[in-house]
């Protein structure tokens, strides 16, 4: 904790130093970055930005999380299924989705149904992967005692299977929300040029307001991490059979 | 020392994750009939909806061999890709393996690389505008912090799952500290680059199409903007399927790459 304390302190003080340096203009420093959040906030801008991002981010993540765990592993569960279609899933993954963007625009519009099918898209194929392989990778020799106890097919995609799949449901879960944030900020970047925190951005930006960008930079990151911690700590609490992870061994989920 | 990692990271990691067998061998019959699908789907649509697969295929060979545009494209796209890239593996290797093989440098970087991991960098992306203007550093560094905490905390991992009764062995037969990590660390280390590799390449690839869409207009990302604008949705799919491609021929071109190396492994 001590080293990560002074490693922290040494951040924030380059950051301090190379603003001294560079201007306040072109590198605004920790202390006028915070007062500019402080602003963002008690203007209400941020939220109210927060507000219009988390609804695409809600439904269009919230689908993928709805759809993509089932389909993941009934691909996982029905070998043939699964290598007919895994492939698109792991094509889709790593595609640069950033360039289907304008494709999105050309179909759905511009609006906040855009956005959420943009996040939906997004999201899914990381879901829909990680489960598959967690159905896929169940143990053969958890299915064979299975089967020598006579439990049919039913019983064995319930008890056995269902099980072994429950951790990787949760890796999905937060890899997901992560992906999500990251698909709420490129659609607002890509697709939407009127409104959510990707908006504000590019609005600041224009305005060379660089404490502005930089307030809401740290703002979407801390996002970002804050999401996949709260995952993090559900699955703690209902899976603590998992616990002893560190946070290093934690982002290696990927 | 065992991980002390999630048993579904780690098996995940083992069985195939990490491992793109999809991508090596695309399903053939289940690729025609969506293309199949693809077609009647566009029969009756305006071709600036949904063009049919022969238009785009058509508007891919005129965009290749005819004008000639996609590969000075691809030219232009491939510089940032190259130098960004090869700038998170020269810097997030050795961090990695830092990282990885010492507790102090892990304590005192982790929250970084985790928080850059988790969250979203294409939020950084306006602010290099700002920073390097409009020219290739902006693109290089969106790059770059695509690529560098996939690089490094793939390599982290590897250093840090170097097996425990190895470096027991080799403290038995009184291996200096830099024994055990030249000889020990690193060539264990070896087959998580190639996957640091692999990851980071999809990531850098993601990055390079991002700032070339929002901070220059340059390469794939001009042609994409330039096909939007002009509602030319065959040409603009026809440079998305280029991407495509890109990605999974780089990604499976890596992992034939992985499996060579590390045949212990099994088949990818």
């Amino acid at each position: 904790m001590r080293t990560r304390i002074i490693s922290l302190l040494v951040v924030v003080g380059a950051w301090q130093v190379g603003s001294l340096f560079a201007g306040e203009l072109v590198l605004p420093s920790p202390t006028s970055t915070i007062a500019r959040f402080a602003d963002l906030m008690s203007e209400g801008r941020l939220p109210r930005a927060l507000v219009i991002g988390l609804q695409a981010l809600a439904i269009g993540g919230g689908a993928a999380m709805l759809i993509g765990i089932p389909l993941g592993i009934v691909l996982g569960v029905q070998r043939r299924l699964g290598s007919a279609f895994d492939f698109y899933f792991s094509a889709l993954y790593v595609t640069p989705f950033s360039a289907v963007a304008p494709l999105f625009v050309l179909w759905f519009g511009i609006d906040s149904g855009s956005r959420m099918i943009f996040i939906f898209f997004f999201t899914l194929p990381q879901i829909v992967i990680v489960c598959y392989q967690g159905a896929r990778s169940t143990p053969d020799r958890l299915i064979e005692v299975a089967r020598s106890y006579r439990a049919t097919p039913r019983d064995i995609f319930t008890k056995t299977i269902l099980p072994y799949e429950v951790p990787f449901i949760f890796t999905a879960l937060r890899l997901g929300v992560g992906r999500a944030v990251q698909g709420m900020v490129i659609a607002e970047l890509l697709i939407s040029a009127t409104q959510g925190l990707g908006f504000l951005i590019t609005v600041y930006g224009a305005a060379l307001d660089i404490a502005a960008v930089l307030a809401v930079v740290l703002f979407i990151m801390m996002l970002g991490i804050v999401a996949s911690l709260v995952v993090q700590r559900i699955e703690d609490a209902i899976a603590p059979w998992r616990s002893g992870v560190t946070t290093s061994g934690d982002a290696n989920g990927a | 020392m065992t991980e002390p990692t999630d048993i579904a990271t780690s098996a995940v990691e083992r069985r195939g994750w990490l491992r793109p067998r999809a991508l090596l061998r695309p399903p053939l019959v289940s690729i025609a009939g969506l293309i199949a699908i693809w077609w009647l789907a566009s029969l009756g649509q305006p071709r600036h909806i949904l063009p049919p697969p022969a238009a785009v295929l058509e508007e891919i060979w005129r965009m290749a061999f005819l004008s000639g545009e996609l590969l000075a494209a691809l030219q232009i796209s491939l510089v940032s890709l190259l130098v960004g890239g090869g700038l998170a593996l020269l810097i997030g290797v050795p961090l990695g393996v830092l990282m990885g093989s010492n507790r102090a440098v892990e304590r005192a970087l982790d929250l970084y690389v985790i928080a850059f991991y988790v969250a979203p960098v294409s939020a950084l992306t306006p602010l290099f505008i700002f920073w390097l203007g409009i020219d290739l550093a902006p693109r290089v560094a969106t790059v770059f912090v695509f690529a560098v905490p996939q690089v490094i905390i793939t390599c982290f991992r590897g250093a840090r799952s170097t097996p425990r009764t190895h470096l027991e062995v080799a403290r038995a037969f009184r291996a200096r500290g830099r024994d055990i990590f030249t000889k020990v660390v690193i060539p264990h280390e070896i087959p998580y680059i190639v996957t640091a590799l692999r990851l980071g390449l999809g990531q850098a690839i993601k990055g390079m199409v991002l700032a070339e869409l929002i901070v220059s207009s340059t390469g794939l990302g001009l042609l994409l903007n330039t096909y939007a604008q002009l509602f030319d949705t065959a040409a603009l799919i026809g440079v998305v399927i280029v991407l495509m491609l890109i990605g999974v021929l780089g990604t499976a071109l890596v992992a034939r790459l992985e499996s060579a190396i590390t045949p212990w492994r099994g088949p990818a």
